[in-house]
């Protein structure tokens, strides 16, 4: 009778529309826990099965969850503020105001957003530390690190795009130095007089501005960037890196671990099996992935199934983030000043805290310290997994012991060498004070920042020739450049005032 | 392990409910405005004599109120906490529940001028700290103005003198009497040594000076309001402005400095009107304002006394066109004693303190103070030496005007001020006695308006030969015959005037404009390079592509055959 | 679906229950939940950026028996009857258009339908009568209609 049948159907409904689907039975299986995660997309970014070493909590610190889960919180939280937002120069200011005002929840959804905003940077730069640290860009995965680098990048082209768009005197004025800085190739152009023919730092200019000066076309370039662009970017290039991750056989790991590292990490029984180095059977897709073929029937080496505890790793991440930006955003409200007026120059304007680094460079050229250092910096970044190709063990912190004595010596040798530059720098000003007419030629080529770069390099090239070793010198050279740009950061954040001028206090600064 | 994962979950969560129901506690259970509303509803219940107010009163909603005044860009949230700002009958509450004083909301509508066009504070704001904006460590623009100074807002719209502002009308006064001008400029009248006011009432702590900190006390004195507090120090105290100032203390007395105040914080770039005061002293002697010229070369025996006189006396004075501000000083040197004439230019105050018989004369005659310009004894001998042989300079102009200045000139007219000029001008909109619209005899190349009558001069670059006293001048008492019968009874108001000059300064700027196009020929020519260049590049590539190619079509040899067979 | 079942490894039995599972389950989801809550809230602002919704019309005494004024910008009519004032609102209950005030009737352009000298539907697919407004005195003696509050068909406001 098919119309019993179809009652019967439609009492059965809810069975059968969760059986469609979820099409496993509960997770308690090896098999259907590894079901879960198969035949679910989004889960499956991840394997069946996962290295316990993975979940080593010293390991990765979660570094890079951390870093993604701040990523989805600034996608729902802008996508929510997007609602209310105009990008006008006549209506953003106030749009931002209503948001604060009389926006249900809109003043704290807007202090989350920039909260994760910095979150994100943070971990972002700690994230790379990481994987340098642990050695974790070698072999099959140099180009991953070079994906990383590119995410960088855009992490802080999104937050600086972002942080036109209140369109208040803190936005305009640290905007304004930011597009000077892109245009500074002219101070190089203007040194061999072809400015006139080959405008390449105005060309830049221009083009991130849509105008001469900061304006309208400004904004609806930064928000087209910021809303649309980079966001797209950032997506797609984040799914390839976390593909390849995967497609690497998971995270980096040493080739021999001890159990005594793997203390209070879930064990699976069955997985006790070790590899045979010559397998009667294997599965022939495996070969597409990298490493050892795995036997049929046996559990692979040290792994467990990664549903559920990977998952409750990474959600408690996630979840660890939010209650972060939840607390940061109820206590500090996100900046908002003046309305932004082209006549009246913040003083001190300051960039973003992130770019606050360049910017102590940049006070001293305009084209080192934005263009030149940056430019070397993101290179040498970029070429460290092509250089430093020597085999080793790979995913523990700094190595061994002498790693360590290498990172540890060269955090002293940056400190004392950043800070003593600055403070001969503020103590006897640089060759412009000294020699007026000097020209810019050499303040380009000698200056506080380029210094600082042969000091490092030179260190570097010490550790290369005392150890022979070239990633510990690509240690070096990292440890130089992260403790430098932390001190810098710090330096002109906390000790530069009006004008650019040292103060120890922000107390001390002049009346006007 | 897992439990690890799963204590972080439980900690994370509890922290983000207790802080998500916290934000939501203080957004909609916490804020002041329901608790003035709850109240005003009890008093309404209170006063309520008949069914129908209670009603009324029971009614009452308590929510969000606002004030959308889409023409002035605004939303006014005042009326969330000030409910009873039009209820007559709450004369005895108490701020923020008591009604508005005086008369004032019958002349203006609450819907039609909102709150903060008078008061100033953030409108949109709906916390007393953040509305009344008094915190200086905030950042907040336009804190709201108390009693004397609520004064400067009124002539944002009224362009005649209200008795109701006595303070302001004192402190304009003041701004004269003073020779305040002598130094600073207000949209381009005035003197160019000290900084432009023109838009001094917008500037702030926040803008001019980047802490707040050490300033507890002067921030105190006017409510945390860092916009009159800077004012206020800028009055009182020179010697703390930022830069090598010229200015003097001047001993004022709180009257005046209160006076003061409140005129220059009612110049703003929200400001209609623009009346320095200056014009009723122009509008007897018609001439035009020399502004310090510096593409002008200056040769001469006199030069230097030349260059002297036009940094620092030229605003009040001039040499042989007439009494200004100051008197006119052609032969002042024959008619005053050398001694006398060196003192007086380097210390006039000096003598006026002293009571010298002829300051206090000119002081009565001219009523105003003349100001110490810090000149050196060099700078008075040149002077005196150019007073003296006026003629012994010839000054050279260079043809090319400086488009650049005129153009920051300009910016200081609002676009506003000119589509009113442009109307006026074509009698789209009538001047308020009735006279004639301009359009009728005079001629002007602009694209805004069509041509005129050419019954008279053609106007288009009245503006830069006349300038804008000069036009004004004219505009307001007619030197002409036919204009001046066209507009006997019909004189133009302040506010038409200066409209129908800010339409006449832009059409002039504009031709001005047009006249020097040379560069963007130059650019052209750059142009033509860059593309010929590329042409050639192109056919070098073009070549490269063809070098190994034959010269005849692939199937030639086919073809050729074939033809010659036919041929068979 | 029997043969699905048939493949299926049959399911440990769950014996344990820990308490912390249970409850970081729940604290998780109501606390991401709470935050949906909030959010779906957000796009609802407290407060319209649009006109008001009150406007004032003047007093009494401008409004003698018999006359009708049209206030254009907020499309309402005030009528004065000798019985009192009363404010017809002039959006079509069909579909909003703004109806054409005539004599002693309505008409909208839109989709045809006439309403009658007190706004009830004569023809046409409108389902409603046309809204009457509430007229109030304010204490200083002027005359407020508030468009956002209807009154009953019919009802007029007299005052002194």
């Amino acid at each position: 009778m098919s119309l019993t049948e179809f009652f019967k159907n439609i009492l059965r409904l809810p069975k059968t529309l969760k059986e469609s689907i979820i099409r496993h039975g509960k997770p308690t299986s090896d098999r259907t826990k590894s079901e879960v995660v198969m035949s679910n997309i989004f889960l499956h970014i991840h394997s069946t099965r996962i290295q316990r070493y993975t979940l080593k909590k010293t390991f990765t610190m979660g570094l890079g969850v951390m870093a993604a889960a701040s990523f989805f919180i600034l996608i729902v939280t802008g996508i929510l503020l997007m609602i209310y937002y105009k990008p006008s120069v006549d209506l953003a200011y106030d749009s931002i105001k209503d948001i604060q005002f009389i926006v249900p929840g809109g003043r704290f959804v807007r202090n989350m957003h920039r909260w994760a905003t910095n979150v994100m940077i943070v971990t972002v730069f700690l994230h790379m530390a990481r994987v340098f640290y642990t050695a974790a860009y070698k072999r099959t995965r140099s180009f991953n690190w070079l994906i990383g680098m590119a995410l960088f990048c855009i992490t802080l082209a999104l937050s600086f795009t972002g942080y036109l768009l209140p369109w208040d005197q803190l936005a305009y004025w640290a905007v304004t130095i930011c597009a000077n800085i892109a245009g500074s190739a002219r101070e190089l152009t203007d040194l061999l007089g072809i400015t006139r023919y080959f405008d390449v730092g105005g060309l830049i200019k221009t083009i991130i501005l849509g105008s001469e000066e900061i304006g309208q076309d400004a904004l609806i370039r930064f928000y087209w960037l910021h809303c649309a662009v980079l966001p797209l970017l950032m997506i797609v290039i984040l799914s390839v890196h976390v593909w390849r991750v995967r497609k690497d056989g998971g995270l980096a790991r040493p080739d021999e671990i001890k159990p005594e590292e793997l203390a209070g990490i879930e064990v699976d029984e069955k997985a006790e099996e070790v590899f045979n180095n010559a397998p009667q059977k294997t599965y022939g897709l495996m070969c597409l992935v990298k490493g050892k073929t795995p036997l049929v029937n046996k559990g692979p080496e040290d792994t467990i199934p990664s549903w559920p505890i990977l998952f409750i790793a990474e959600f408690s991440i996630f979840m660890f983030i939010l209650a972060i930006c939840c607390v940061l955003a109820y206590f500090i409200d996100a900046p908002l000043r003046e309305l932004a007026n082209a006549a009246v120059p913040e003083n001190p304007a300051k960039a973003p805290w992130y770019f606050l680094g360049l910017q102590e460079l940049v006070s001293y050229s305009a084209l080192m310290g934005g263009v030149g250092i940056p430019t070397i910096a993101l290179l040498g970044l970029a070429l460290i997994p092509y250089l430093d190709r020597e085999e080793q063990s790979v995913g523990r912190w700094f190595d061994n012991p002498t790693g360590i004595k290498v990172t540890i010596n060269s955090v002293l040798y940056s400190s004392i060498v950043t800070i003593g530059v600055l403070a001969f720098t503020v103590k006897f000003g640089w060759l412009r004070n000294w020699f007026p007419d000097i020209s810019q030629l050499a303040i380009i080529l000698i200056n506080p920042g380029t210094v600082l770069v042969a000091f490092f390099v030179l260190w570097s090239m010490i550790c290369m020739v005392k150890y022979d070793s070239t990633r510990l010198s690509a240690i070096a050279l990292f440890t130089c450049f992260l403790i430098s740009f932390a001190i810098l950061t710090y330096f002109a954040t906390y000790h530069r005032g009006p004008n650019w001028d040292f103060f120890w206090l922000k107390s001390q600064w002049p009346i006007h | 392990m897992d439990k690890f994962f799963r204590k972080i979950i439980l900690a994370s969560s509890l922290v983000i409910i207790l802080f998500l129901l916290l934000a939501a506690w203080r957004e909609n259970l916490s804020m002041d405005w329901q608790k003035y509303q709850q109240k005003y509803k009890q008093e309404l219940f209170h006063l309520a004599q008949n069914d129908q107010e209670k009603q009324t009163a029971e009614e009452y909603e308590i929510k969000l109120r606002q004030i959308v005044l889409p023409k002035l860009g605004r939303s006014d949230r005042c009326v969330t906490c000030h409910v009873a700002i039009e209820d007559i009958r709450m004369d005895h509450m108490e701020q923020p529940l008591k009604s508005h004083p005086g008369d004032y909301l019958d002349k203006h509508d609450l819907n039609e001028t909102g709150c903060t066009v008078c008061h100033d504070g953030q409108g949109r704001a709906i916390t007393v700290d953040a509305a009344h904006a008094r915190d200086p460590h905030e950042y907040w623009e336009k804190p709201l103005l108390d009693k004397p100074f609520i004064e400067s807002n009124c002539v944002r719209c009224h362009a005649n003198t209200l008795t109701q502002t006595p303070n302001y009308n004192y402190g304009k006064a003041l701004f004269k009497k003073k020779g305040c001008f002598a130094c600073h400029s207000i949209r381009g009248l005035g003197g160019a040594k000290g900084p432009d006011l023109s838009d001094i009432g917008d500037a702030s702590f926040h803008v001019k000076m980047p802490t707040a900190e050490n300033r507890e006390g002067l921030l105190n004195r006017f409510n945390g309001n860092v916009n009159l507090a800077y004012l206020h120090e800028a009055i009182v105290d020179p010697a703390a402005q930022p830069k090598e100032t010229l200015m003097q203390k001047v001993d004022f007395s709180d009257d005046e400095v209160a006076g003061l105040t409140v005129y220059l914080k009612s110049l703003s770039s929200q400001r209609r009107v623009m009346d320095i005061g200056v014009s009723e002293v122009q509008s007897s002697t018609p001439l035009t304002f020399p502004t310090k010229s510096k593409a002008s070369e200056v040769t001469g025996a006199s030069s230097k006394g030349y260059a002297v006189f036009n940094d620092n006396c030229i605003s009040c004075h001039t040499v042989g066109d007439g009494d200004r501000v100051g008197p006119d000083l052609k032969g002042i040197v024959g008619r005053r004693k050398m001694k006398w004439l060196r003192e007086f230019i380097q210390y006039p105050s000096k003598l006026i303190n002293a009571k010298d018989p002829i300051a206090m004369d000119l002081l009565k005659k001219y009523d105003v103070v003349m100001t110490d310009m810090g000149l050196t004894d060099e700078d008075v001998d040149e002077v005196i030496k150019y007073l003296k042989n006026p003629e012994a300079v010839t000054v050279v102009s260079k043809v090319k005007t400086d488009t650049k200045d005129q153009e920051a000139l300009t910016q200081g007219v609002s676009p506003e001020q000119v589509s009113k000029g442009i109307a006026l001008y074509q009698g789209k909109q009538r001047f308020v006695n009735g006279g004639p619209s301009c359009l009728a005899c005079h001629n002007v190349k602009s694209p805004d308006v069509f041509s005129g009558g050419l019954l008279a001069k053609d106007l288009t670059t009245s503006f830069s030969r006349l300038g804008g006293m000069g036009l004004g001048a004219i505009l307001k008492n007619p030197p002409f015959p036919v204009m001046k019968k066209a507009y006997k009874d019909k004189p133009l108001t302040e506010d038409e005037v200066s409209a129908v000059l800010a339409f006449l300064e832009k059409v002039s700027l504009e031709n001005q404009k047009e006249g020097g196009k040379e560069s963007s020929i130059e650019f052209g020519l750059i142009l033509l390079v860059i593309g010929l260049s590329g042409l050639f590049g192109l056919f070098l590539l073009y070549f490269l592509f063809w070098i190994n190619k034959k010269n005849k079509s692939v199937n030639s040899k086919v073809y050729d055959r074939q033809l010659k067979s036919e041929d068979d | 679906m029997s043969e699905e079942e048939h493949c299926k490894i049959k399911p440990e039995e769950v014996t344990r229950r820990d308490f912390l599972k249970t409850a970081t389950m729940w604290t998780a989801a109501s606390s991401l939940g709470l935050a949906l809550l909030g959010s779906l809230k957000f796009p609802k602002p407290a407060l319209f950026p649009d006109i008001p919704k009150t406007f004032k019309i003047g007093k009494a005494s401008d409004f003698p028996v018999g006359t009708e004024k049209v206030f254009k910008e907020k499309s309402v009519v005030v009528q004065s009857h000798r019985d009192g004032l009363c404010a017809i609102s002039l959006i079509c209950t069909h579909l909003g258009c703004i109806v054409k005030a005539e004599r002693k009737k309505f008409d909208c352009p839109c989709h045809g339908t006439k309403f009658d000298d007190e706004g009830r539907v004569v023809y046409g697919p409108a389902p409603k009568p046309l809204e009457w407004l509430k007229i109030s005195q304010l204490p200083d003696g002027k005359l407020e209609v508030n468009i956002a509050k209807s009154v009953p068909l019919g009802t007029k406001f007299l005052f002194s």
